[in-house]
């Protein structure tokens, strides 16, 4: 037996398979099909957690997750929704929120307080004494804080991401949403059907609109049978449409998977929210909205109490007490809240049933005895004791009315608006695309009663059950001067919890209309952003793309023992050895390229292909040096800056021809450069092609004493002494068999050639380059080690010694600039700059012995920041700190002395030395 | 018979070490090398048919970008799609696919056994007539997967935003995209009664590419295929 | 998710796309003086309306305008370069 409420009939359950798990310690057996919340009702579990302020008992409300009232624990797994969340076989389940057991919550007391904890009272409280809040009362909050516990250990989920096409998406399975997705199926179109339930219908499946129920039915089957018969029509159960955003594009998350939905055009049928009434004690556990008692009944096969009473507003609280009676509860009375009797057939049918309908009544109070429902008080019309009727129940069924789902409508832009007669919202003012339809546009919705909220002199008429807010809060808050609803909303915290405001915004919108002598629609609801239920963030993270980029020669770096270092998305070997001797690893690598060869892998600067008639013409206008007399087969350094004359980018031009410049840039400048020389050229409009062949090329470059000895056995077809190939030389010719360009550079400072070569040929010319090498005690270098080098030659590195406003006289690079030139990127900024210096330089420096000096440590001038150190590091070739600072014009002379301040708050003095610290005649990089 | 090694050659993939680490038997087209099989003929031509994937990046192609590209290669006899993102098929099974309203690339057929792309760089480099466009490394800018079977609309969802159902993106058509969160052409052909997408991307970015299309196949069931996989779909299916 | 119809590849993800600010006219460097050239560089009309913009499709680095209303953030249409110059010699 599967509970001592199971009646036989539910849709979703299956009788055949029972199904153990435990909640609380406690064993219980359920049925396949069941939710957490159906199988505990059915074993009559009233309590599900305790709530969030005043740790009241809370159980099942709205038998649909819209609140916070049925949110329990998983291992690993915290605020899970009961009501939604199946049974499985061993599934431990804990109530949240409590100290000691959900049954006798050591903090219940928190809720006696409930005077002492008014709207907003945080605002005002521990303040005093000084001290007190992080000493005292932090830590209590902290533990109080948060409903679920978070397991550090939980084991990760998978998690995954899809894209999803289609030419209408209809979110919501009920009457109208199978209704529209046949219509747009049978015109053609490609129909994707959403529903958030386990199987399409909606409230056909549980509502009782008429006294027989053979309709409904008959109408359902109809719809879902010719549903599932047409091809065009995809069908997504279990699958919530979570958020609305531009042109019609949809997060829908179904299990562990967010789909990513482009449509062509939207059609909302999301139905309609019951509304709670707002009485004492109208969130004990066995008050519930009427239609969560007929979910139980008709979905779950779960009598929800034993003695009923119905709070009718509307008509439809006789087809819940029809309901009620058919599966086997005593319907005590229907308090019919309206001044009429009601004429619908359902009341007929009621009537007829012998339930005692009591007209025109309003409600006290309800009452608990040991967490849950024990009897509600009414008072009728004309009765004017103190304490009306008590009639006793365990179950109050409460209908007085519905508002649209409105989440997503909002999301797409619309605006609601109230109309005074039926009580009720509608929605309005969608952009192009986007429809409504059923009870979310208003259809057949009926009205509600226009003021189900009963105040009590001794309070907790609940507004909104997440927040634990109390009618006399939201009027407390509007007598504080918050009178907008925007203001209620954050000063009380309305409609901030999980249910955002889908059982507060109407009862909080009446009650400062009436507070503020204003009609509902004027005061309206705060707007809804996604999500519209609670989002794993596993779902948004989901299946992640992180890119990274790999030299043709990346492995071979890692076969050597390299370190390697992130360059924007590519990955270099930044030195050769283990991370405990990377100090000597580095200086072992710079003494090799001084005194022997070296090969560092440099296909992560960037290759752009400059051709065309006019291609001189844009090199001269991109960068501020001249080209047009470069000569074919030479190289020339380039420079380029902003339009604010900031240095922004550098590298070599080698010209292949007259209408042919490579030009190579810094590693995470390439995709930068080529994007704003396309961006000028489409202004421009000069006869040059424009391309991107940083990935097609992998480059080496060999350094030190000894490199032609390496490179002289395998190039082929152009010599490479000094003669053939001069420094700042430029050829295409072949090494090993492979098509290459070399060029003669100078960055390193010692006899230097670059070779490029078709990337899917890398790591062949690593190979016999490594091969070759041998003998000349070649050894492969990396980017810790270059920086060294080019740093013992005073050269610059774009983006680390220089910052967003250096120009290129702040680093002394007037040289590449071509003054005479008529127009240059940046040039007629750098003229009013040249007008106004700047107060610092960039100098080089040098300090005794090896403080630890960081980059960016401050360079100090009478107590200010006058600049900051832009590279620092022990040269093995001089046997000394050297480094880049940019430092007080007037200090940038050689010899005069800067003070910089350390990380630990010492100084240090540091001589400003002439460039470059290392081989002043440039002799080494022109052998 | 020596087993062929890609580390042997000149031109090597820049997947070639997963491939072996998959159980590659590899074979010489031209001077590329390919992975023929993974060991298992028979299941990898089945597995085509629903999802596979291979790695072409060895094969010759080339690209053609600017001023008098388009009407050069015209001149050259070779088929030209009238309008951008769309792929022609050429008499000997290369195809011309055109990226905008001035830059072609050049792909061979998937065996590998079409000279277009060499002998019209031949042609190109003899040229003395201006304008001809400029010739783009199109073997070394990007690596090149091709994806075949019925459930490759399917797989590709999971990693890109375009809509690649087989009603929306039909033979030939072309969608340059972000794939994965990378740069991607991709070009609609079949293989046989296969559908297949030819997947060119950043070549530095290919070692990060295949696991994670490899990764998202799981779901279908799918795997990394070899060429004779493809060339045996071919034959069932005559094209 | 916006939609962004590129001249060339047709509607796709805005993220498909970075945008590169409002479609301004550079005063002539060699006539313009001081204040006109900072004034260029530095500040905007940030117009509450339709603006036209430079915008370049990432993966294929092609450039084009958008015409766009910068309160409704509504895409009136987008031009190839070649149809941009058409209409502003046509004085729009």
């Amino acid at each position: 037996m599967s509970g001592v409420n199971r009646i036989p009939g539910g849709l979703l359950v299956d009788a055949a398979r029972p199904v153990r798990f435990t909640f609380e310690g406690r064993a219980y057996d359920g049925l396949a099909g069941d939710t957490i919340a159906s199988a505990l009702a059915a074993n009559d579990v009233r309590v599900l957690s305790r709530s969030f302020k005043y740790h009241r008992p809370r159980g099942i409300h709205s038998m649909a997750a819209w609140d916070a009232n049925a949110l329990v624990q998983l291992p690993g797994e915290p605020n899970v929704p009961a009501e939604r969340t199946p049974i499985v076989p061993g599934l431990a389940v804990r109530g949240q929120n409590y100290r000691g057991s959900l049954a006798h919550d050591r903090d219940a007391w928190l809720g006696r307080f409930a005077r002492f904890m008014p709207v907003g009272f945080y605002y005002r409280a521990f303040f005093k004494p000084h001290g007190a809040w992080q000493r005292f009362w932090e830590p209590r909050v902290r533990a109080l804080a948060g409903l679920g516990a978070v397991a550090l250990d939980a084991p990760h989920g998978h998690f995954d991401k899809v894209h999803n096409f289609c030419d209408v998406a209809v979110i919501g399975g009920g009457r109208a949403g199978l209704s529209a997705a046949l219509a747009a199926a049978g015109a053609g179109d490609q129909v994707l059907l959403v529903d958030h339930n386990p199987v399409l219908g909606g409230a056909l499946n549980y509502g009782r609109a008429a006294v027989e129920r053979a309709a409904t039915h008959a109408e359902r089957d109809r719809l879902v049978g010719a549903v599932g018969g047409v091809r065009r029509i995809t069908v997504m159960t279990g699958a919530v449409a979570n958020g609305y955003f531009a042109d019609h594009w949809l997060a829908i998350i179904q299990g562990s998977r967010l789909h990513r939905v482009r449509a062509g055009r939207v059609v909302l049928a999301t139905g309609a929210i019951e509304q709670p009434a707002v009485f004492r004690g109208n969130d004990i556990p066995g008050v519930m909205l009427g239609s969560a008692a007929q979910r139980l009944i008709r979905l779950y096969g779960v009598r929800p109490g034993r003695t009923a009473v119905v709070v009718a507003g509307t008509d439809d609280g006789y087809g819940v007490a029809l309901d009620l009676l058919d599966a086997g509860a005593t319907v005590s009375a229907i308090v019919e809240l309206r001044p009429e009797p009601s004429r619908d057939p359902r009341a007929v049918a009621a009537a007829g049933r012998n339930i005692r309908i009591v007209n025109d009544a309003s409600i006290i109070a309800a009452e608990a005895v040991d967490g849950h429902l024990a009897a509600i008080a009414i008072r009728r019309q004309g009765d004017n004791t103190r304490h009306g009727e008590a009639i006793v129940c365990d179950l109050a069924a409460v209908s007085v009315g519905r508002l649209p789902a409105y989440q997503l409508a909002l999301q797409a832009g619309g605006r609601l608006d109230y109309d005074d007669a039926r009580a009720h919202f509608s929605i309005a003012g969608l952009p192009p695309g986007v429809t409504l339809a059923g009870w979310t546009a208003g259809e057949d919705i009926g009205a509600n009663h226009p003021w189900p909220i009963y105040p009590h002199p001794d309070g907790k008429a609940f507004v909104d059950f997440d927040e634990d807010l109390q009618i006399d809060d939201i009027e407390n808050a509007v007598a504080e001067g918050y009178r907008e609803i925007e203001l209620v909303k954050r000063f009380s915290t309305v409609g901030m919890g999980p249910s955002q405001g889908r059982h507060s915004a109407l009862t909080a919108a009446r009650l400062v209309a009436k507070e503020t002598g204003r009609r509902v629609g004027d005061v309206g609801v705060t707007t809804a952003r996604p999500p519209v239920v609670g989002e794993k963030l596993g779902v948004l993270a989901g299946r992640g793309f992180d890119p990274e980029r790999k030299t043709a020669m990346h492995h071979r770096h890692l076969e050597a023992g390299a370190q390697m270092m992130t360059a924007g998305a590519w990955w270099r070997p930044a030195y050769y050895g283990v991370l405990a001797h990377r100090a000597d690893a580095i200086a072992r690598e710079v003494r090799a390229v001084r005194t022997a060869v070296g090969m560092i892998d440099v296909s992560t600067l960037g290759g752009l292909e400059i051709r065309g008639p006019d291609a001189a013409e844009f090199m001269n206008r991109m960068y501020t040096f001249t080209y047009t007399k470069q000569a074919v087969n030479r190289l020339r350094y380039v420079l380029m800056v902003n339009e604010s004359g900031a240095i922004i980018d550098d590298g070599v031009a080698c010209r292949f021809g007259d209408d042919h410049f490579y030009v190579t840039t810094t590693t995470t400048g390439s995709d930068r450069v080529y994007q704003t020389m396309l961006w000028w050229n489409a202004k421009w409009r000069l006869d040059v092609d424009i391309a991107n062949a940083t990935a097609a090329f992998a480059g080496v470059n060999i350094a030190g004493p000894r490199a032609r000895d390496v490179l002289a056995p395998l190039v082929e077809g152009c010599g490479v002494d000094a003669g053939a190939f001069p420094y700042l030389g430029a050829f295409e010719a072949r090494i090993a068999g492979i098509p290459a360009r070399f060029l003669r550079v100078g960055f390193v400072g010692e006899l230097g050639f670059e070779v490029h070569v078709p990337a899917s040929q890398g790591e062949a010319l690593w190979d016999a380059l490594m091969d070759t090498g041998r003998g000349a005690g070649l050894v492969p270098f990396g980017v810790e080690a270059q920086r060294v080098l080019r740093l013992e030659k005073g050269h610059i590195i774009v983006g680390q010694d220089t910052d967003a406003m250096t120009t290129p006289e702040e680093a002394d690079m007037l040289w590449a600039i071509a003054a005479k030139k008529p127009f240059f990127i940046g040039k007629r900024a750098l003229v009013i700059r040249d007008k106004h210096l700047s107060r610092r330089k960039l100098v080089g420096f040098a300090v005794a012995g090896a403080p630890p000096l960081q980059e960016s440590n401050l360079v100090l001038k009478g107590g200010n920041a006058v600049g900051f150190v832009t590279s620092v590091a022990w040269s093995p070739t001089l046997n000394r700190t050297i480094g880049l600072a940019y430092a007080a014009r007037e200090d940038a002379a050689p010899d005069r002395s800067l003070v910089i301040r350390l990380d630990d708050g010492r100084d240090v003095r540091a001589t400003v030395v002439k460039l470059p610290f290392y081989d002043p005649d440039a002799a080494r990089q022109a052998l | 018979m020596t087993t062929i090694q890609p580390s042997a050659y000149r031109i090597r993939s820049p997947v070639y070490r997963r491939l072996e680490a998959a159980g590659a038997v590899f074979a010489a087209v031209g001077e590329a090398v390919v992975a023929a099989n993974f060991g298992d003929r028979a299941g990898e031509t089945r597995t085509a048919r629903t999802l596979g994937v291979v790695d072409l990046s060895c094969l010759p192609r080339i690209g053609f970008k600017g001023r008098g590209a388009v009407e050069w290669l015209t001149a050259q006899h070779v088929g030209m799609p009238d309008t951008p993102n769309r792929a022609a098929p050429q008499a000997d099974g290369a195809r011309a696919v055109r990226l905008s309203a001035s830059e072609v690339l050049i792909l061979p057929d998937r065996a590998g056994r079409s000279g277009l792309a060499a002998d019209l760089e031949g042609a190109w480099q003899r040229e003395t007539l201006q304008p001809r466009g400029y010739l783009l490394m199109r073997a070394d800018t990007h690596a090149w997967f091709c994806v075949t079977g019925t459930a490759a609309p399917a797989f590709f969802a999971k990693l890109c935003a375009v809509d690649l159902r087989a009603d929306r993106f039909g033979r030939n058509a072309v969608a340059q995209t972000i794939l994965a969160q990378v740069g991607a052409i991709i070009v609609r052909g079949d293989v046989g009664p296969a559908p297949a997408f030819d997947v060119l991307a950043d070549w530095a970015a290919a070692d990060y590419l295949l696991p994670v299309l490899i990764d998202a196949m799981a779901e279908f069931g799918g795997r990394l295929i070899g060429l004779d996989a493809l060339a045996a779909l071919v034959a069932d299916g005559g094209t | 998710m916006k939609l962004l119809r590129c001249p060339l590849n047709g509607p796709r993800n805005i993220s498909e796309f970075v945008c590169w600010g409002e479609v301004a006219d550079q005063p002539d460097p060699a006539t313009a003086d001081d204040l006109a050239w900072t004034d260029y560089l530095y500040f905007s009309n940030n117009t509450a309306g339709v603006v036209f913009e430079w915008w370049c499709h990432t993966p294929t680095s092609y450039w084009f305008i958008a015409e766009r209303h910068t309160v409704s953030d509504d895409v009136i249409r987008t031009y190839t370069m070649d149809e941009f110059r058409a209409i502003r010699r046509d004085g729009r």
